[in-house]
């Protein structure tokens, strides 16, 4: 047994002892493949505008089948000799790559769409950016409930058709089943439908605009009458930013709130002149949100909203009790979620006139540019989301000046007509412009749509 | 007038035979008139013994003389009436030629009477008592090696008889023109008795009369210019001698036609017989008769008044045949007991019954296996996941890629595949019609089998039904198995499976173990060429184990040196699968450890040191224990496995320790193995999966099936040692339980890598344009990282079935390094480049040139737990933006999105054919490969014979006993 227990121990012992002796090789067996590097040019960037507004019921205003423009935009654009394609339905503006530049973002090549409508039907300023084709576009905006009217516009700008499914997501989930509409887009045409004769009298909606093909560029064409009067009009562009958990809505420039009071107050007509903050998740897991309404100055703080919102659903929040200033809303969220902001303006008393906005919410950029309208008054408005201070230089005609904005701060500034503004800032910052032509409102968001060099590197295997 | 007989003795060179012969000769009871010596001999020295010491006439001729040209030599001129003919070696009893006298005298109608021929050492032992042929043809001894007690004594009329002891009527050998020159010499005597027997005269055999025959020529004692080949050719040509000259024209021109061919299946015959010693005779019969074919026609011409179908009464019964050959098993049986006794071996002739594993209650364990394996059922046909890819679709397909040497990737890939191919068609051959489905149920079953295995392999060490079964579902459920069940470790689970068979079958060719091994030489093959499967299959799956079970193999040859001859060939299989591939990394690539990387898709765990190792520590390094809250039940379930360890050191302490300190000895050098291994890293990145690690630790898992199925079966010692007290027999066994206890509750657990489908990778629509005969290719686009400025993606050519299994090749993982500089990649990272940026300028030449027909953007993995929400929605970004990207290209038209990600198909493709001359059904590796796996598979399917004495179970002394009625 001795002998047993010696051999017992001797294992032991050489067991313990064995990761001692062994060497450290850590070596490296073949050899890794050397990712190959390409540069390539930007490529053509394309930008659709959705054209003039649309009239449903044909120029008579009885053809209930037909929809036709109602006037035309004015389109302003910056960029070097852009090449303009005007088609029936809406515009595209193409900026092909010169040999010089890697780089086509809004610096190259923007341009928003404008238009001030005073017809008995169509009364208000309506604007939006020419935007990108996108394969996934989600618009939070929209009431089809008596007196108002959405119109989905879908441009495809390629040169390859595109098969487009629309998607509803109401207070309660999905509207009209899985799809709202599939729609087919030809190559560089445009399809307009009305939302009312599917989502009839829905007041909180959001569309999703699914590509299977090339991208497409979506639009909400938003108006509303009381009576026989027209009470505001807007273009809901495609928001800018997919969803997030925490998002930034620049540009909420409140005028008018005592005017807009007595209205409400003067006739049950007006009682949809509300702010409402809009959100959509069209994940599947409900969420809690909580948005702060930030203003300018010393007391910044404006109010604070929360509230819920289901999965594949979009709810309403009012905003209530905001005086004349300044203001932006920032939201956070548990899961990723779209929202905007609807914003009035009603201006005068005795006739007074009524126009609204929706406002997106705005990815944070570095540099931006826009060009402004030629009448109106035109104000920017920038948001610091990072938890840095930022210096915003903005730049129109001969004129600079340099904002500082506190983390979580908004600044707001006001932009020589015609000009071209153009922006950089130390830390990325949301911007919108809010368009005022005569108590009309418009808001545009400040983005950088382009095209990038690319520079892959590629590990073939 | 009186009848004469001249005795003709043919001597070659066997001095001391000859002189017992004369001896016999000149001692007869009735002498022969004349007796004539035919020397052939090199030498001098038979013909001086002939002449001084018998004073008798020598023809001395060439050496290369045969016997029908000697014995024509012998009876030029001779008038005699019979001819007494006798071999050097073959000396007749005093009254052999009076006994053949009286017998045709009796008979006129004899021509040639033959006498019985017994065995020159044991006189009581018949060697030869008539000739005869079976229903195939082949020269059959009618009794041979049976005791003479006068049984067989009323025989009479054969077939033929042997030229040892033959009396020849002279007239009628003249007639039919003596023995045929061109006869080869073993069939000389049957062919002379054909003819004889064809031409109306009889053919008797007297048993009265005796002639001891030595049988050198049939002994191999003969110098080998006697027979021109060894004895066995030899004999192999009489029979196609035989066969070409007696059989009808057609007939024989028929078999001359297919000879090659019958041939190779004589081969194949002998390696089911375990008689590969006899192929190389088979291959060379087969080749003389085909370029022979003149000698064999020249021997037709001879007359012959009847056809052969007239001696069918006189061929070989079946049954006798059969017999014959199973006493001739038993003989040699008997023999290699009779040696293994001599030499000591007495552990082989121990003969203990065991309880079969269905009576010990193996079908109830099996069926709590699978069931407890119920997350693995195969919800589908295929299951994928971690390193499982589906097979091919048809087993032809997967043949092709077995073997192969160019595989359908990138632009076309030429080099060997994988070996362990081999392995997935063996999987896959269970199901052909879906091969998938084969590897889909193997892996639900691998604990199960794993189970069955090492039942047997405990079996070495104890006979006790329970001990093997507590052990082997230790085994069974040991880390090891699980993990790579869970993570979907095909090589490594088919390791863990085959491991303790191969143990098992290298036992018994060696002759270890206590129960169960081989003593014939046919089993001996059988057990050689299931572990040489065996070890091909394992070190195709699990290469880095090859330099350890090489070691143990030298160490088996250098324990049990007898064995040598038959272990040698044990590595044959793996260095023919292995081979070229080896070549090919080593020689081709420089890179000669690449050969140890694990096949398959690359996945990466962490390495553990050897004390983890050892001690069976579920995945766990001893510094990540030491941190383990062990409040808590989990940190226990990681621990509790050790137990299992401590029960196989405490081993140590019972008789058998000296068996058990080997067995620790080898773990602990495999546990130190595997620690360096899993130092290394191979290049992880290939073709499949796009999470593939690019670098990949080397995978201990195989190593640790190892280190386990010693573990557990020095815990099985110890749980026989303690069988005799039942108190401690039990609490061992409560240990042995408890160390399994996770491995169970890990197996119920399922997995959350693999998943079950219908075994396609690629879209339907791919799938079914592949199935159209569309020649192109995929192109599937990962992006996979990076910044604002620079976007990293992965990008794979792939065929439009997308990649299977067999083609992750791991010879491709290490040339991509190679590949990436050449000229073939750099042209597609710029089309990628292009795509990726939207610019479709130049695109069309660069998709045309890489055969691309359709680009894929694959799902976003889903969010490991790691990854952050904000990460993951950086990756959902980019790939919109990719996705965007491709959108805006008129040479892509969009598919939409499937479940394997948003598919584009690329319009107007003008692709340049792609060269598929390497891509072929067959291959000089791939024939060469399959030889040899045949070869060893036919020598591994165990005859009836030994199935026989296998399921009697041997018992030696009753084979001795009988022979000398001592029982």
């Amino acid at each position: 047994m001795l002998k047993r227990i010696l051999i017992l121990l001797t294992i032991a012992a050489l067991a313990v002892a064995t990761p001692f002796v062994l060497p450290r090789l850590h070596a490296q067996v073949g050899l890794l493949p050397t990712a190959q590097t390409a540069t390539s040019p930007a490529a053509e960037l394309r930008l659709a505008c959705p054209g003039g507004l649309y009239q449903t019921g044909g120029t008579s205003g009885t053809s209930l089948s037909k929809i036709v423009h109602a006037g035309a935009a004015k389109i302003y654009a910056i960029g070097t000799s852009p090449k303009k394609v005007k088609t029936s339905k809406f515009e595209i503006i193409t900026k092909r790559q010169d040999s010089a530049g890697s780089v086509q973002d809004s610096n190259w090549m923007t341009a928003m769409q404008l238009q001030l409508s005073a017809t008995d039907t169509l009364g208000g300023l309506a604007a939006t950016s020419c935007l990108q084709a996108r394969t996934d576009s989600t618009l939070i905006g929209g009431d089809t409930t008596t007196g108002h009217e959405t119109l989905l516009t879908v441009v495809n700008p390629g040169k390859v058709d595109s098969s487009v499914r629309v998607i509803a997501y109401g207070s309660a989930g999905r509207l009209g089943g899985q799809d709202l509409t599939d729609l087919a887009v030809s190559a560089s045409t445009a399809q307009v439908i009305s939302l009312n004769g599917l989502i009839p009298d829905a007041p909180t909606f959001s569309i999703r605009v699914i590509a299977n093909g090339p991208g497409v560029a979506a639009f909400l064409q938003q108006r509303t009458v009381h009576g026989t009067k027209a009470a505001g009009l807007d273009w809901i562009q495609a928001a800018p930013s997919d969803s997030v958990s925490s998002a930034v809505i620049p540009g909420v420039l409140v005028r008018g709130a005592a005017a807009a009071a007595a209205l409400k107050k003067q006739s049950s007509a007006y009682s949809d002149i509300q702010m409402v903050l809009r959100v959509n998740n069209r994940g599947s897991k409900p969420t809690k949100f909580t948005a702060q309404i930030f203003g300018e100055g010393a007391t910044p703080f404006g109010t604070v909203l929360q509230g819920s919102v289901a999965g594949q659903s979009t709810v309403d929040v009012p905003i209530s009790g905001l005086k004349d200033g300044d203001y932006s809303a920032q939201l956070t969220s548990d899961v990723p979620v779209t929202a905007s902001v609807l914003l009035f303006r009603v201006h005068g008393t005795s006739a007074p006139v009524v126009d609204y906005s929706w406002l997106q919410q705005v990815p944070a950029i570095s540099t931006g540019s826009i060009a402004v309208a030629s009448s109106g008054i035109s104000k920017i408005s920038f948001v610091n989301p990072a938890a840095t201070s930022a210096e915003v230089s903005v730049r129109f005609g001969a004129t600079t000046k340099t904002l500082k904005i506190a983390p979580g701060a908004q600044s707001t500034v006001q932009i020589d007509q015609g000009t071209r503004v153009s922006f950089e800032a130390s830390v990325p910052v949301a911007a919108s412009m809010v368009i005022d032509v005569d108590g009309t409102l418009a808001v545009v968001p400040l983005i950088n749509q382009g095209n990038r060099s690319v520079t892959t590197s590629v590990t073939v295997r | 007038m009186k009848s004469t007989v001249t005795a003709v003795v043919v001597s070659h060179d066997e001095p001391e035979y000859l002189a017992v012969t004369l001896e016999s000769l000149a001692s007869q009871t009735v002498a022969p008139d004349e007796i004539i010596v035919v020397d052939t001999s090199q030498g001098a020295e038979c013909a001086e013994l002939v002449r001084k010491e018998y004073g008798a006439e020598v023809l001395r001729l060439p050496h290369k003389t045969g016997l029908a040209a000697s014995v024509a030599a012998a009876l030029d001129n001779e008038q005699t009436s019979w001819i007494w003919l006798l071999h050097d070696d073959s000396a007749p009893e005093p009254d052999a030629l009076e006994r053949l006298l009286q017998t045709v005298e009796l008979a006129p109608s004899v021509a040639i009477a033959g006498p019985k021929q017994l065995d020159w050492e044991q006189p009581r032992v018949i060697m030869q008592m008539g000739l005869s042929l079976t229903r195939g043809g082949t020269p059959f001894s009618l009794i041979n090696g049976e005791l003479d007690q006068s049984q067989f004594d009323d025989e009479s009329d054969v077939m033929a008889v042997g030229t040892a002891g033959a009396l020849i009527r002279a007239d009628v050998y003249r007639d039919l023109g003596g023995l045929d020159a061109s006869a080869p010499a073993l069939a000389a005597d049957l062919d002379l008795s054909l003819r004889a027997r064809l031409a109306g005269h009889r053919v008797v055999v007297v048993p009265e009369a005796k002639v001891r025959h030595r049988g050198l020529s049939l002994a191999g004692k003969r110098p080998r210019r006697w027979l021109r080949t060894s004895p066995h050719s030899a004999m192999l040509r009489a029979a196609v001698h035989l066969r070409m000259v007696y059989s009808p024209l057609p007939l024989a021109l028929l078999y001359w036609l297919f000879l090659p061919a019958l041939g190779l299946a004589r081969v194949a015959g002998r390696l089911l017989a375990k008689r590969p010693d006899r192929i190389i005779g088979e291959i060379d019969s087969s080749l003389w008769g085909f370029f022979t074919i003149f000698g064999r026609l020249r021997s037709r011409r001879r007359p012959a008044t009847k056809g052969i179908s007239s001696l069918k009464p006189l061929r070989a019964a079946r049954s006798q045949v059969k017999a014959s050959s199973r006493a001739k098993f038993e003989q040699e049986e008997a023999v290699a007991n009779l040696q293994a006794f001599r030499r000591g071996e007495l552990h082989l002739l121990e003969r203990r019954e065991q309880k079969s594993f269905l009576a010990s209650g193996g079908l109830w364990w099996i069926a709590v296996i699978a069931i407890a394996s119920f997350k693995f059922w195969p919800r589908g046909v295929a299951v994928v996941g971690g390193g499982l890819y589906p097979l091919a679709n048809n087993w032809l397909d997967l043949f092709v890629r077995t073997g192969s040497s160019w595989l359908p990737l990138g632009g076309g890939f030429a080099a060997p595949s994988d070996p362990f191919n081999w392995n997935l068609l063996l999987i896959g051959s269970v199901t052909p019609w879906q091969p998938t489905l084969a590897l889909t149920v193997f892996v639900w079953l691998a604990p199960t089998l794993a189970f069955v295995s090492a039942w047997q392999f405990v079996g070495l060490v104890s006979a006790r039904p329970w001990v093997r079964s507590l052990a082997s579902v230790a085994y069974a459920l040991s880390f090891a198995s699980l993990e790579a069940q869970a993570n979907g470790q095909l090589p490594a689970l088919l390791t863990g499976v085959l491991l303790p068979l191969f143990g098992v079958a290298i036992a018994r060719a060696a002759g270890f173990g206590r129960f169960f091994s081989s003593r014939a030489t046919q089993q001996t093959w059988s057990w050689v060429a299931i572990s040489a499967l065996l070890l091909a299959m394992i070190g195709a799956a699990s290469p880095s184990l090859i330099p350890a079970l090489a070691l143990a193999l030298v160490w088996v040859m250098a324990v049990r040196p007898r064995r040598i001859g038959y272990l040698i060939w044990t590595p044959l299989p793996l260095a023919a699968l292995f081979g070229p591939y080896f070549w090919y990394l080593a020689v081709g690539l420089g890179h000669p450890t690449a050969a140890l990387a694990d096949p398959g898709v690359a996945s990466d765990v962490d390495p553990l040191g050897v004390w983890a190792l050892l001690a069976q520590l579920r995945g766990h390094s001893i510094s990540q224990v030491r941190a383990l809250d062990f409040s808590q039940p989990t940190a226990w379930l990681i621990v509790a496995p050790a137990l299992a360890a401590a029960l196989a050191l405490v081993a140590l302490l019972t008789r058998r320790f000296g068996s058990v300190a080997g067995a620790w000895l080898l773990a602990i050098l495999l546990a130190a193995g595997a620690a360096i291994f899993g130092q290394l890293n191979f290049v992880g990145f290939g073709i499949g999966t796009s999470s593939t690690a690019a670098v990949v630790h080397g995978s201990q898992t195989p190593w640790m099936a190892a280190i386990s199925l010693i573990v557990f079966t020095a815990a099985a010692v110890t749980l026989d040692a303690s069988s005799s007290r039942g108190w401690l027999a039990t609490l061992v066994g409560l240990v042995l339980v408890a160390s399994a206890a996770p491995g169970a509750m890990q197996l119920l657990g399922g997995s959350d890598t693999l998943h079950w489908g219908d075994g396609r990778t690629v879209p339907a629509i791919l799938q079914a344009n592949a199935e159209q005969g569309n020649d192109q290719r995929l192109l599937v686009l990962t992006p996979v990282g990076g910044n604002e400025s620079q976007l990293r993606i992965d990008a794979q050519v792939l065929p439009l079935t997308g990649v299977n299994l067999e083609e992750a090749s791991t010879a491709y993982r290490f040339t991509l390094a190679a590949r990436s500089a050449g000229i073939e990649y750099p042209g597609l990272s710029k089309l990628v480049a292009r795509l990726a940026s939207g610019n479709a300028a130049g695109i069309s030449q660069a998709l045309d040139a890489q055969h691309v027909g359709f680009v894929l953007i694959p799902q976003a993995a889903g969010s490991a737990g790691a990854a952050s929400a904000s990460s993951t929605q950086l990756a959902i970004d980019r790939r919109q933006a990719f996705a965007n990207s491709l959108d805006s290209s008129n040479r892509l038209e969009a598919m939409g999105s499937t479940e394997f990600g948003s598919l584009w198909r690329v319009l107007g493709v003008h692709p340049v054919a792609i060269d598929r001359s390497s891509d072929k059904l067959w291959s000089l590796t791939k024939g060469v490969q399959l030889a040899v796996v045949v070869i060893f598979v036919l020598l591994a399917i165990p005859t009836t014979s030994i199935r026989r004495r296998s399921a009697k179970g041997s018992a030696i002394f009753d084979d001795l006993a009988a022979p000398d009625g001592e029982a």
